[in-house]
């Protein structure tokens, strides 16, 4: 009886301890300047920036492996110029693991709200608290400042195999763009001469079109923000 | 400049530890004044507080020592980080025994005797002394920095070696000791426990328990400042734990099946269902940290270091109250101070490692 009553306040105190944790201070990552990448060299292929040694997850995520296990991953510019002005990010937890494909963070637009998934399985080791604080780095820089996290992955190797890396990039990159242009061929956003669309092109849409492309680009289903849902009310 | 002091926030674990430290001294104050809650006697001499605080005090001391100084021998560059704290833990864990020592033992008169050089309670008091001295010369140089002052002459960190060395010695001793005492009268003591072999179980089980409340606070620091392990750390002090616990177990159940003890955890007494939830709570975290997978995942690890840890807790519980509930056929049950004063005990320690942490490097990451 003794034994059981001290087995469960022991596990009361896990419990709770787990439901009163304290937020992560903003020293649990490391200070930006120390964690700052390299500059991608970027290669212009069909009208498109590709940065070099980078891989890219289906649903517009990407990730450089800087060795020694360690995995930057961060968004691309095609999912970045989707979403305009990224107003917050919220990212899983510091130390948690991540499966690929499995959601890393979600994404708070205007007007959605977008789940994104890890390009790579690990766990995350440092979080870019630039980005926490002002998400349009995110915008300006997708590939160097605006990076979002950084996941120790022992599988690295065999999730690469998943990802779309070198040659098979630009090509991927320029289909996501003729299809983007052919789901919003009505709208005003692009230009019918076959220039880069307006930032914040899921703003600019109807909802019916921006769930097609949130569900076209990122696999998901969006989450409309309240207020836009007011407007479009 | 002088250092702030930070009053603490009311949050909900500071209102937790107020409660419980306020009903603590409550009952301790009782327990001086009338004697203890409980009946205890000559039959049933083990209470709560001898389990939870003396039994798993003195372990988690005696591993955190041990663990230091094989670092400290061994010269492991991967695992030196963790020496500061192990010394912190060990020093906790005297602090803890001692305080649940003279709250067991009720009015003041009986304090008295304790001071014979052939008791257990010599050598404890041996060893918090030693732990103590430890603590401040491996502090002493962060403390003056930290406070403004001097720094002390380097030739005093000579002696931490020697000083580390005699504090296992004691550590060793206390857990030997203790092991002997438990089973002074083997007929009051159910078989499943009471083994010629019990002070190195006691021994190498003191020795996961370090391991495990290291990986433990570890990840309770990097929840709350990020200053603890690193990720990597973390796997390979995983690695050992589910070595040392698979060591423990594997002779654990070889001892049972040589004294031909039946192993019959699925029978109805409780005696065995808690034999069985003790095995399981050590195999659960070696199954888990066999996979490579679960090393990289630190929470895996912190929920097997957590697993590990609630292990050793039953196993000592056991070995104190649940043998001798066996053996006499008789049931225990915790008297109300004797309740607060345990939980009021290790609240204390935890409330100290939490404060140490968040003002001293304990874990010193390259």
């Amino acid at each position: 009886m003794s034994v059981l009553l001290a087995l469960l306040m022991f596990a009361l105190v896990m419990i709770l301890g787990h439901l009163f944790k304290p937020r992560v201070q903003p020293s649990a990552t490391a200070p930006a300047e120390t964690l700052r990448p390299f500059r991608p060299l970027i290669e212009s292929k069909f009208g498109m920036d590709v940065p070099r040694a980078y891989c890219f997850h289906p649903c517009h995520t990407w990730a450089l492996d800087e060795g020694r296990q360690l995995i930057r991953v961060g968004v691309d510019s095609f999912a970045a110029n989707l979403f305009g002005k990224i107003e917050h990010i919220d990212i899983a937890g510091l130390y948690r693991w991540v499966r690929q494909g499995q959601r890393l963070m979600t994404i708070t637009g205007a007007s959605v709200s977008v789940d994104l998934p890890s390009p790579v399985e690990g766990a995350l080791t440092e979080v870019n608290r630039a980005v926490l604080e002002d998400a349009a780095v995110v915008t300006t820089d997708p590939y160097c400042d605006g990076w979002i996290a950084v996941i120790r992955s022992p599988s690295i190797g065999t999730d690469q195999k998943n990802l779309m890396r070198g040659a098979m990039v630009a090509p991927w990159m320029r289909y996501s763009m003729m299809f983007l242009r052919e789901m919003c061929s009505q709208s005003p956003a692009l230009a019918q001469d076959g220039g880069p669309p307006l930032p914040g092109l899921l703003n600019r849409v109807s909802p019916v079109v921006r769930d097609r492309l949130v569900k076209e680009f990122f696999l998901t289903t969006p989450t409309v923000q309240a207020h836009s849902a007011d407007q479009h009310l | 400049m002088k250092p702030v002091l930070h009053v603490p926030r009311w949050n909900f674990w500071a209102w937790c530890f107020a409660l419980l430290m306020t009903g603590g001294i409550y009952a301790f104050y009782v327990r001086f004044l009338h004697g203890v809650d409980h009946p205890l006697s000559n039959v049933f001499p083990w209470s709560l507080i001898t389990g939870l605080n003396v039994l798993c005090g003195i372990a988690i001391a005696a591993g955190g020592f041990t663990l230091a100084a094989s670092l400290c021998v061994l010269n492991l560059a991967a695992f030196r980080p963790i020496v500061r704290a192990s010394l912190v833990l060990s020093f906790l864990g005297y602090v803890v025994a001692v305080l649940g020592l003279v709250s067991s033992r009720g009015r003041i008169a009986f304090q008295v005797d304790a001071r014979q050089s052939h008791s257990i309670l010599h050598g404890i008091a041996w060893a918090f002394i030693l732990s103590a001295a430890v603590l401040i010369l491996e502090f002493v140089p962060d403390m003056a920095k930290h406070f403004g002052g001097r720094e002390p002459p380097h030739w005093l960190r000579f002696l931490n070696l020697p000083l580390l060395f005699v504090a296992v010695v004691f550590s060793v001793v206390c857990q030997t000791s203790l092991a002997d005492l438990l089973q002074s009268l083997p007929e009051r003591v159910s078989p499943l426990w009471s083994t010629p072999q019990l002070p190195f179980f006691f021994f190498v089980s003191a020795v996961c328990a370090g391991l495990a409340v290291i990986i433990f606070a570890s990840w309770h620091i990097n929840v709350a400042s990020g200053k603890g392990l690193s990720p990597e750390r973390v796997a390979g002090l995983g690695k050992v734990l589910a070595v040392l616990l698979f060591l423990y177990l594997g002779v654990r159940i070889a001892d049972l099946v040589y004294r031909g003890v039946p192993l019959l955890v699925w029978k109805d007494n409780p005696e065995n269902v808690l034999l069985g939830l003790e095995i399981c709570l050590i195999l659960l975290p070696i199954v888990l940290l066999i996979d490579e997978r679960n090393l990289e995942n630190p929470r895996i690890v912190y929920l097997c270091s957590g697993m590990a840890l609630a292990g050793l807790i039953t196993n000592r519980l056991n070995t104190c109250i649940t043998s001798v509930e066996a053996a006499m056929n008789s049931r225990y049950l915790p008297g109300w101070s004797e309740f607060l004063v345990a939980y009021s005990i290790i609240a204390l320690g935890v409330a100290a490692f939490s404060f140490v942490a968040k003002r001293l490097p304990l874990v010193l990451e390259p």
